[in-house]
């Protein structure tokens, strides 16, 4: 069924203001429900060079879907953010800073009427622009109770915040993260220089064991 | 007396806005992001430009930071300021450009019917040559931001409207009598 059990964010607003547009400073503790995605996994470390190709393939393959939901929605329309999810094997790697032991993908949210079906359309009328782009899927995920920031500024300056969340936030709120680390990309940034580049934070909890 | 950028002048003060960039990656934006299709601007001409734009106070320029560095370029308020204002004026203002279609309407008696339809047919061809042309790019140049996609729906839709108004005026001109 088109859309079965996925919360149209388009039209609620409260929810996606809540999920996409949290305030700077400070944590906050929010409900990510299941959300449908056009997936690309990474291949090799998160190094640029790598990223880069990933995202650019990743927003051409979705092309005829933005369009026909920007004729659907009109001035409603949305434009969905990009999204990047990091881990490890070893989730030490992941605190430690050792990308070389990163395993990352890069996604970006559908409307809720675009299924597998439709985004597989999509990626084939864009075939011809896809030359040597990875595979890239239809998947739906919930992250459930996560915590996130809005981080403004250079990347630099992530870690300094992910270290206070980590070792200080949630310890002290009896919780621990479990599942991927996950950043949204507010801003784009060959557009925006890094020192007003917004990104959201993001990180799945589960209470200490 | 109020400052007039040129067009080239504007499109480089606003780039040097988005960020702070020296001027090789200023050649390789425009090149990447299809600027060089509707500005008169060449690679020797970006550094003129970014020259006029320094010593008008618009623009500074950092000191590299070793013999090799590159020369970074930032906005500077003044610079900001004339932007916004000219920017402003871009979009408010309607400019009226010439169409050679003008001239070629005038004179359209002094064709016979048969060369003047020949001729109008092929202005079709290239406009329909151009949609497809438009919406390739559209679609290698992947992602745009929102302001850059309703630029190119403003395109398309121009040359939807000529290409529907030289279907009527075929038509048109066809089945009127001699």
């Amino acid at each position: 069924m088109l859309g079965d059990g996925l919360i149209d964010l388009t039209k609620d607003r409260t929810l996606l203001r809540t999920l996409y547009a949290p305030p700077a400073g400070g944590f906050s503790i929010v409900e990510v429900p299941k959300l449908p995605f056009a997936v690309l996994d990474g291949d090799g470390p998160p190094v640029q060079a790598a990223i880069e190709p990933a995202v650019k393939a990743l927003f051409t393959a979705i092309y005829p879907i933005r369009r026909e939901a920007r004729q659907r929605a009109g001035k409603s329309f949305v434009e969905a953010p990009l999204e990047i999810l990091y881990w490890a094997q070893d989730m030490r790697d992941l605190a430690a800073g050792n990308r070389e032991a990163w395993n990352w993908r890069v996604q970006i949210t559908l409307p809720i009427w675009a299924d597998a079906d439709h985004l597989a359309r999509s990626v084939s009328d864009m075939q011809a622009e896809l030359q040597g782009a990875g595979p890239i899927r239809y998947d739906v995920t919930a992250e459930g109770r996560c915590v996130q920031t809005l981080h403004v500024g250079p990347p630099a300056g992530i870690p300094e915040t992910l270290a206070r969340l980590y070792d200080d936030f949630l310890p002290r709120m009896g919780l621990e993260p479990e599942g991927r680390y996950h950043e949204v990309y507010l801003d784009d940034w060959s557009r925006v220089a890094s020192d007003r580049c917004k990104i959201i934070l993001r990180q799945p909890l589960r209470s200490a064991q | 007396m109020e400052t007039r950028l040129t067009d080239a002048e504007l499109l480089l003060l606003g780039l040097v806005d988005e960020m702070p960039r020296h001027g090789y990656e200023l050649e390789q934006l425009i090149e990447k992001r299809g600027m060089r299709e509707w500005t008169q601007i060449g690679f020797s001409s970006i550094y003129f430009v970014l020259g006029k734009l320094e010593k008008a106070g618009f623009v500074s320029a950092g000191v590299p930071a070793g013999a090799k560095a590159r020369k970074v370029f930032s906005i500077t308020p003044a610079g900001r300021e004339i932007l916004l204002q000219q920017t402003v004026s871009a979009l408010g203002a309607y400019r009226p450009s010439s169409s050679s279609l003008l001239l070629g309407m005038v004179h359209w008696q002094s064709l016979t019917l048969d060369a003047a339809l020949g001729a109008l047919e092929a202005r079709l061809s290239s406009i329909s040559q151009e949609i497809d042309r438009l919406e390739s790019v559209r679609r290698q140049r992947q992602p745009m931001p929102d302001h850059v996609e309703v630029l190119f729906d403003f395109l398309a839709g121009q040359l939807a409207a000529e290409r529907h108004w030289i279907t009527t005026t075929l038509d048109y001109m066809r089945s009127k009598p001699c």
